[in-house]
């Protein structure tokens, strides 16, 4: 499986990682950041940072790779301003990011890398209200693309500058986050074809569980769920997944792998259908 | 202005009372028979021992007669309401239902007859009103104590019966009890705690789930019905352990977790649970709050 549930580095994510980095200083996202990307060099990946500051200024963040001036020249390292992939300020188009990830990807494994991995400080992506919930659905995105395509992703937002409810659903819609109790108490994220729960689901949590489930979970093709990393789900929680995979049934349908054998007794007892 | 005398109609609870074998033989047998004979359904609910005495009696093999374990089926007595109505609605087309119910026999720990005894008086409650049926519950007057045979008496005659949440529970046995106050941040800590004293106490995975669940139901009420927080306390006794969980808030439905709560109705599932899940449940409300201690047998009994 993935590497999935509370982080506490940018270490040891994988080559199909997608992990939410909340901070509150910079310097914080950007050690992070290091340790991620370092791991990509390692594994022989094309590297690429994504940030507001202006290209000169990244350089000077990303020292500590070593060489910096080096690796770009030769390819290994690509810099980024937000601006010149997305345009902040407008909700994201899922399609054309897909695209433009996917095409960067494709070419670094035609240049001889093993793939792409990207951290990207995107806090002004979801600055403005409107903005937000195309985002956590672009998240949800991306990270099944992660599973699918040589891609791996570090997502960094800054706590100070966004609602706490949007962070969670950010968190949520990785399958890594260094935001733990009681920020985050679930997962949502692609694995090996399904969709994933992992984590804890109660009366307190159900409402966004609910919600991003139908954004994570969608229907028009056959869905998967696998509950197999599922720690713990209350009634309250059930009820939302139940209602959620009886109003898929009619839109090629919503199977549920893997319950523990507590959600069985729980669905027998309330006479709940998965 | 006078009122006419009820009418003893609709549903009839009756005490039985027996010395020995062949009491408890004379008065069951042509109680089952009588039903089967008239076209009822019948439903026995017996112990082991009495089980086999009857089945020696009667045709077991007729279908319109069923047997249930009462050590299983009345492990929780807060269970046997939903069971006695789910038998109830599946004879709705048929000739009419009788029962027979033993919860309460020799040895059965005092928290559990305690729960039987109220169980008896809401009995009247839960089918007072309703459909014609009768529930016999023999009681074994050879080694039951003189209290619990008044008190039997006693609960089989009111029809209105009250203060069925009164009352408190015996203070926890002196030496480890652990505990929290819990609002609504720390559901997790209530779940890890009850997790982590199960484990300590010897409970299989699933008995462990079961309570931590049951558990987490119970708070989670506290939460948001009992004044936004409330008191754990978890402690291991005689081979049980005890999850005690109160709060400020007042319980005044009698009834409360008895019966499986309607699919359309998103409230009153939490203590439905915890009644199906462990092995006793007790629930005391009044002015001062409310108490709803949770028992699992570290082993299933």
């Amino acid at each position: 499986m993935r590497a999935h549930g509370c982080i506490d580095s940018g270490s040891h994510l994988g080559t199909d990682g997608h992990a939410c980095w909340i901070f509150d200083q910079q310097q914080e996202f950007v050690d992070a950041a290091l340790e991620y990307l370092t791991d990509g060099l390692r594994a022989e990946q094309r590297i690429a940072y994504v940030g507001s500051e202006p290209v000169e200024e990244q350089r000077e963040l990303l020292a500590p790779l070593g060489d910096v001036g080096g690796l770009i020249d030769n390819g290994a390292l690509q810099l980024f301003e937000l601006t010149d992939l997305y345009e902040v300020g407008e909700p994201v188009d899922a399609d054309v990011q897909v695209a433009t990830y996917l095409a960067a990807a494709d070419a670094a494994i035609a240049d001889g890398y093993t793939g792409l991995r990207v951290a990207a400080q995107v806090t002004d992506l979801v600055a403005e209200p409107r903005t937000r919930e195309a985002h956590v659905r672009w998240e949800s995105i991306a990270d099944r693309y992660c599973t699918t395509h040589p891609l791996s992703a570090f997502c960094g937002y800054q706590r100070g500058a966004l609602p706490e409810q949007l962070l969670g659903d950010l968190a949520a819609v990785h399958p890594a986050s260094n935001e733990g109790h009681p920020g985050v108490p679930f997962h949502l994220f692609s694995d090996s074809g399904n969709v994933a729960l992992s984590g804890e689901v109660d009366f307190f949590s159900a409402p966004d569980f609910g919600r991003l489930l139908e954004l994570a979970c969608e229907g028009g093709a056959e869905v998967s769920l696998d509950l197999t990393e599922l720690d713990f789900i209350d009634h309250h929680g059930l009820a939302r997944l139940a209602a959620h995979t009886q109003r898929l049934s009619a839109a090629g349908g919503c199977a549920v792998h893997n319950p523990p054998p507590v959600v069985d007794r729980l669905c027998d007892l309330l006479e709940l259908k998965l | 202005m006078t009122s006419a005398p009820r009418q003893e109609v609709g549903f009839r609870h009756e005490a039985f009372f027996y010395a020995d074998r062949d009491q408890f033989l004379a008065g069951t047998v042509p109680f089952v028979e009588a039903g089967i004979e008239a076209g009822e359904t019948v439903l026995v609910g017996l112990p082991a021992t009495k089980r086999g005495l009857l089945q020696r009696e009667v045709d077991p093999d007729s279908p319109r007669l069923h047997f249930l374990s009462m050590e299983e089926a009345g492990r929780n007595p807060g269970r046997l309401i939903s069971t006695w109505r789910e038998f109830l609605h599946g004879q709705e087309d048929g000739g009419g239902i009788r029962g027979l119910g033993e919860t309460i026999w020799p040895g059965r720990p005092s928290a559990e007859i305690d729960e039987c005894q109220r169980h008896e008086r809401l009995l009247n409650l839960a089918f007072g009103g309703g459909p014609a049926w009768t529930l016999m519950c023999p009681y074994d007057a050879s080694a039951l104590s003189d209290d619990i045979l008044d008190a039997a008496q006693h609960s089989h005659a009111e029809t209105i019966p009250n203060g069925l949440l009164e009352g408190s529970l015996p203070s926890p046995p002196n030496g480890a009890t652990f505990g929290m106050d819990f609002g609504k941040s720390d559901l997790r800590d209530v779940r890890q705690l009850v997790a982590e004293r199960a484990g300590t106490a010897g409970l299989d995975i699933r008995r462990t789930e079961d309570l931590v669940l049951a558990a987490c139901e119970v708070a989670t009420n506290s939460i948001q019905h009992g004044g936004g927080e409330g008191a754990l306390r978890i402690w291991y006794e005689d081979g049980k352990l005890v999850c005690d969980i109160s709060d400020a808030g007042r319980i005044t439905d009698p009834l409360v977790g008895r019966e499986r709560p309607p699919i359309d109705r998103p409230s009153g599932r939490g203590l439905w649970i915890a009644n199906q899940l462990c092995d006793l449940v007790q629930i005391r409300s009044g002015e001062t709050g409310t108490q709803v201690r949770l028992q699992m047998g570290v082993i299933e009994p």
